[in-house]
């Protein structure tokens, strides 16, 4: 459990409502980015991030925070099996591995499609938690579902909507 | 007996949505928000909270160097300030409390931890 209070039930988890409410006010891409970013590390506990935007079949690495930009220029950088399933709109989580706490372990990976007019239009990569965080329970993951469905219409619904 | 009013400071804008949704859901405390040091100083002259939630990293003046104006001011030096960062190191934890906090909070903050510390400032 991380942000649930007492007697608060999934609906009412206060991160789902202010990430819900971030992205939705977010004014510009630039904005919306600015609130993945907060969601992210404020929220998820996670402090490496990337996006990856899908076009015309490839992956260029669209905006990040902590990575190693030269080193993850492209989704196929992270050699991921399961990554065709990430494609089609599918949420793959690589928990960290082994006991103890998360910097004994192997790094959580998360791949989030981010989903807009149907399809999936980019990739959120989270690759690092913070030392305090140790794993995505089903509330983190709820989260990141709530991501998967809500940031690509504040990424890329304004800038589709004006180049129309 | 008077509303208890909690002031909340961040640069993010998400985690005052968060720190307001958590007070208005689960306890009867008014909120009032400054989204950096300088202004978290001067809104607890303004406004006389009776307790800080205070993020530690943020532009201008971070939680840090208010904490330590709060404890210089004889206005603001008895208010109870949690200080609430990603950073959780331990280096990072006695700066906290060599600033004058009176607790250190980790994020991503969990909301029955941080409703159960409020209230064991403030009351229910």
């Amino acid at each position: 459990m991380t942000a649930s209070a007492p007697g608060m039930s999934q609906g009412e988890d206060p991160r789902l409502k202010a990430a819900q409410k971030r992205l939705r006010e977010s004014v510009s891409e630039a904005d919306a980015l600015e609130a993945i970013r907060e969601i992210v590390t404020n929220l998820l506990g996670c402090e490496e991030i990337g996006l990856f935007k899908l076009e015309q079949g490839r992956s260029g690495l669209h905006w990040s925070f902590g990575i190693d930009a030269n080193r993850h220029g492209t989704l196929d950088a992270f050699q991921e099996s399961d990554l065709e399933r990430v494609l089609q709109g599918e949420l793959h989580v690589v928990q960290a591995s082994g006991e103890g706490r998360q910097r004994e372990k192997g790094p959580i990976r998360v791949f989030v499609p981010i989903r807009f007019d149907g399809r999936t239009a980019a990739v959120l990569v989270m690759l690092k938690l913070l030392p305090q965080k140790i794993d995505f329970d089903e509330a983190d993951l709820r989260l990141v579902k709530l991501l998967s469905n809500e940031a690509g219409r504040a990424l890329f619904g304004r800038s589709e909507k004006a180049d129309a | 007996m008077a509303e208890k009013k909690v002031l909340l400071v961040d640069d993010s804008k998400t985690a005052l949505m968060m720190g307001r949704a958590i007070l208005e859901q689960h306890t009867k405390y008014a909120c009032v928000t400054a989204m950096d040091g300088r202004e978290a100083v001067a809104k607890a002259n303004e406004e006389h909270p009776d307790l800080v939630l205070m993020d530690v990293v943020m532009p201008g003046m971070n939680g840090f160097e208010a904490c330590k104006k709060m404890r210089e001011q004889a206005s603001t030096r008895e208010i109870p300030i949690v200080l609430l960062t990603t950073r959780g190191e331990e280096e990072y934890m006695e700066a906290g409390f060599q600033s004058g906090c009176n607790d250190y909070l980790t994020k991503p903050v969990n909301g029955e931890e941080l409703v159960k510390l409020l209230q064991s400032y403030l009351g229910e």
